[in-house]
């Protein structure tokens, strides 16, 4: 196997789920009508319903979705079970899920007056789905924002080379805030010094390697090299488990990340979340689309670079014993979650995108057509670790990557620092905004019972305290399949959702409700086995060992995924219930199949 | 208010310091006469200047300041909105006189 062939089966899925299975959905099942007011167009208020020019939206509704997800997913899955199993997953998933969930939740707000999917499941289910969903959502960033901010971190700590550059980008975004807002200078001058400058920063880090190293030392040094925490994680030592160590200079960086995400979250956008995001883009932007097409052309121009080494299939349960379970079902379809399915589009289009469609013609190349290009990016994620080198899933990445970027004649060790540069650029920017949001949750859920989290600092401190305490606990690919659990539940009742409302209105349900069976059962199995590897794996162990931070943060973990099991039997009863009132409503007349709408 | 509607209202009351916010107003209030001005021969783009989209424009019309409007091809820089009515009249004067679609009134902010 190589890239070129790989990326051939990327664009040929695009191009057949798109023109044979989603247009076909879109013209007979939805049957959208370009004469049909949206909410845009009716309530315009400037604020949320404003209707776009759909090559705008397009691009809104991308940048909304394909941020950390697709790339870390990949990583993650290819070295779990293998390149083959995911790389099926990705491509069966995006063809039949993936594109319906995103295209689905837009045309479900659309068709009801632009409410989000609580609003309409309070309608259409019952009214307690509406407040499961609403306390879901807090654990369901608490746990996304700890997953991404440990991944930073331990990148940070072992990745001296990337320093400079995430110090220059944070610099230049403020810079660039100061330069457009304040002294007025044109966009593209002021584009040209902070881009470049954050450039030149991160292709100098393999200069300045040795200095940040010599500052980690230090750094360790003043706890004599005793680490901060220690604890067991059962999924070290190749998944045989041992005992893992925080040292200080770990805790830093995931204070120092804190620390960003703090100053994006409650600083004016326009001060440092706009320009950081503005400079961030150009950073991954670049890295993407130089390794995109250096993947296609790397077969021939450096074909060393465009080998397969990471093996294609591992085993269904390839880490059976002391580390604990991870079967390949259901384990693979939370581990990719973007780039295959996520429910954080559906969930992000029908409260954002679908106010912003100005013709109804424009929901498929929007929502289906933007799922279809994070796909694409899911693929390039796992082309990179299964052309890379062995070790740390996100080095493997970055020196795949890196080797594509190499094909256009950057020598691989910039190529590399570039490509690691551009992982944590992808993440931290939607970090920072992960806090922001979490917050404000915070203070609407608990601000009338606990008046201080009203305060956008004191709410900050809670959010960033509990992610960095989740993080102290290790074992990260159990945090992260936790968030994929999150996230494919908020998928699978997105599509219970879809499948209500299209009963309700007599149309065909089976494109949306065939996935939201297999990925409602797929999504509690996963967290079954997720709490069981917490708590028998390393709740347990660090509780025998009387290790008290590991043992909190495991044992809130095992709590959040209890909960969500919970919420989605809840959910997926009522749910199950309204779908059969509204079967029994339309029972008299046979409800039309795609095949036969089309005869 | 809806938890989105809490963050989008407040990622827009602090997306621009004061004096471009006042700024901003002002050429949203302009905006908003265009359609009693001149009916529906004139279809208005705004774009945000600081955004990928600005950056090409700014690029392409090579527009160094804030406002920037493209009447037609027509520039002009300021805060000056009569001068953009101008351009907009002389437009549809010169449309009027060779039947051709509808005049486009563009603005980077």
């Amino acid at each position: 196997m190589n890239t070129l062939l790989a990326v051939i089966i990327g664009v040929l899925t695009v191009y057949l789920a798109y023109t044979r299975y989603a247009r076909r959905i879109d013209r007979n099942v939805i049957q959208s009508d370009p004469k049909r007011a949206t909410p845009a167009t009716l309530y315009m208020d400037g604020v949320d319903f404003m209707p776009t020019n759909k090559n705008i939206l397009f691009g809104y509704h991308f940048k909304s979705i394909a941020a950390a997800g697709p790339i870390v997913g990949a990583i993650v899955a290819a070295n779990l079970w293998g390149w083959l199993p995911a790389i099926i997953w990705l491509v069966l998933g995006v063809s039949f899920i993936g594109w319906a969930s995103d295209y689905s939740g837009i045309v479900i707000s659309i068709r009801n007056d632009g409410n989000s999917l609580s609003a309409i499941a309070h309608r259409l289910v019952s009214p307690r789905s509406r407040t499961i969903l609403f306390m879901f959502i807090f654990f369901y960033l608490l746990v996304g924002a700890s997953a991404f901010v440990g991944i930073m971190a331990n990148v940070m700590e072992s990745q001296p080379r990337t320093h400079l550059g995430i110090i220059l980008l944070t610099a230049m975004g403020l810079l660039l805030g100061q330069m457009l807002y304040r002294w007025r200078t044109g966009l593209v001058g002021a584009t040209v010094l902070t881009v470049g400058v954050t450039l030149l920063g991160i292709l100098a880090g393999p200069w300045t390697e040795e200095i940040f190293k010599g500052f980690n030392a230090g750094l360790n040094a003043m706890t004599g090299g005793t680490p901060l925490v220690t604890y067991f994680d059962p999924t070290l030592a190749n998944f045989k488990g041992a005992d893992a160590q925080i040292m200080p200079s770990l805790l830093f960086w995931a204070i120092a990340i804190c620390a960003f995400c703090y100053a994006g979250s409650v600083l004016p956008i326009w001060r440092m979340a706009q320009p950081v995001v503005y400079v961030g883009f150009w950073i991954s932007a670049l890295s993407i689309v130089l390794g995109l097409v250096g993947a296609a052309l790397a077969t021939f121009i450096k074909p060393e670079v465009a080998q397969f080494v990471l093996p294609a299939f591992k085993g269904w349960n390839p880490q059976l014993g002391p580390a604990g379970i991870m079967p390949l079902w259901p384990m693979l379809f939370v581990t990719i979650a973007c780039g295959a399915i996520s429910g954080w589009h559906a969930l992000f289009g029908s409260v954002g995108t679908a106010r912003q469609i100005e013709n109804e013609a424009d929901m498929l190349p929007v929502g289906g057509g933007s799922m279809l290009c994070e796909f694409l990016l899911g693929l390039l994620a796992l082309l990179a670790v299964a052309v890379g080198s062995k070790g740390a899933p996100v080095g493997a990445f970055a020196t795949g990557l890196g080797g594509f970027i190499s094909v256009w004649g950057v020598p691989l060790q910039y190529a590399t620092s570039l490509a690691f540069a551009a992982f944590i650029v992808i993440v931290l920017v939607v970090t920072q905004l992960l806090f922001r949001v979490m917050r404000v949750t915070l203070s609407e859920w608990l601000g009338d019972v606990i008046p201080p989290v009203r305060s956008q600092h004191v709410s900050s401190f809670v959010c960033i305290a509990l992610a960095i305490l989740v993080v102290m606990t290790g074992t990260w690919i159990y945090l992260w399949q936790l968030l994929g659990g999150a996230n494919q539940l908020m998928a699978a009742l997105a599509l219970l959702l879809v499948t209500v409302w299209l009963a309700s209105v007599g149309k065909s349900w089976y494109y949306a409700g065939l996935p939201a069976v297999f990925m409602y059962v797929t999504t509690i199995a996963s967290l079954l086995v997720t709490s069981y590897n917490l708590y028998f794996n390393v709740y347990q162990i660090n509780l025998a060992a009387g290790r008290v931070v590991p043992v909190i943060g495991s044992g809130l973990m095992v709590m959040v995924a209890l909960l969500l099991i919970v919420a989605a039997l809840f959910i997926g009863f009522d749910g199950w219930r309204a779908f059969l009132r509204y079967r029994r409503r339309a029972a008299p007349t046979p409800t039309p199949t795609p095949a036969t709408a089309r005869a | 208010m809806g938890l989105r509607q809490k963050v989008q209202r407040e990622m827009l009351e602090t997306g621009l310091p004061e004096d471009l916010k006042q700024e901003f107003h002002r050429l949203s209030e302009w905006a908003h006469t265009l359609p009693e001005k001149f009916g529906t021969r004139v279809r208005i783009r705004l774009v945000d200047a600081a955004s990928i989209e600005g950056f090409f424009k700014s690029l392409i019309r090579r527009v160094g300041r804030y406002p920037a409007f493209s009447v037609d091809g027509a520039r002009y820089v300021g805060a000056d909105f009569s001068r953009v009515d101008a351009l907009v009249s002389q437009a549809l004067r010169q449309k009027e006189a060779q039947p051709a679609p509808r005049s486009t009134a563009s603005t980077s902010n």
